[in-house]
């Protein structure tokens, strides 16, 4: 099934933290995921995002679907999110490798 | 944007759901359920929980408990009511923020008299700072 890219919450109380982690879309319950690609810490001064972005493009290429808090981060720091986009891009690298 | 304008944008609660930046709403939603969350009922928690500490879709969340979409939806709707209802009549998350605040920048004053202090009250500063800090790490300030 569905391959995830998500947030999950980790921290003590009052001081939330994210992973962003990928995850089968069925393994919600337990918490399991498959790879830690990141995180997301909002309490920092600034804003503290990381993510391994060739992970993270990897897994998109893979057909890995990010949520829309996901995507949003994505967005920020210039990782194509977007299906779409994906797609074109390792069209136009295809056709790139033909010509 | 700097820490405490974000910050300062989550202690404003709104009435208004959804409004500003989608992170914050996440962000500060954390914050209310960390404060008021004992108050939802054991269900509302669950779902609560998977949709803004797991990040799980309504379909999701939907599929996992066995009820509509729909359903989920309202469930969410009901908690993020409550959970602003508390902030409103008690707020604590608003303090919270602001002593946090205030915290990190009593921290930074004391920093910037450690260089011209007397070396009779170095003891006392320590403790100062020492318990200060202690204040900021305890996350319950």
């Amino acid at each position: 099934m569905a391959v995830k890219i998500r947030l999950k919450r980790m921290g003590a109380k009052k001081r939330p933290f994210y992973r962003v982690v990928v995850a089968d879309s069925r393994m919600p319950r337990d918490g399991r995921f498959i790879e830690e690609i990141g995180y997301y810490n909002p309490l920092t001064d600034p804003i503290e995002v990381k993510i391994n972005e060739e992970k993270a493009a990897d897994w998109l290429k893979k057909g890995a679907i990010p949520t829309d808090t996901v995507k949003y981060l994505f967005k920020n720091i210039g990782i194509l999110a977007d299906k779409k986009t994906v797609n074109q891009q390792s069209e136009s690298q295809q056709s790139e490798n033909e010509a | 944007m700097t820490n405490n304008e974000t910050l300062c944008k989550i202690a404003g609660v709104k009435d208004k759901h959804f409004t500003g930046d989608k992170m914050d709403n996440v962000t500060k939603l954390n914050l209310l359920y960390d404060y008021y969350g004992d108050f939802l009922t054991k269900k509302q928690k669950e779902i609560f929980e998977s949709y803004y500490l797991n990040d799980l879709s309504l379909g999701e969340i939907a599929q996992n408990c066995g009820i509509t979409r729909q359903g989920v939806y309202d469930v969410l709707r009901r908690s993020q009511d409550i959970l602003y209802n508390f902030e409103k009549k008690l707020g604590m998350v608003k303090r919270y923020i602001y002593r946090k605040k205030e915290i990190e920048e009593i921290l930074v004053i004391l920093e910037e008299l450690k260089s011209g202090l007397d070396p009779d009250f170095k003891e006392k500063y320590k403790d100062v700072s020492s318990r200060v800090s202690a204040l900021l790490k305890e996350g319950g300030v």
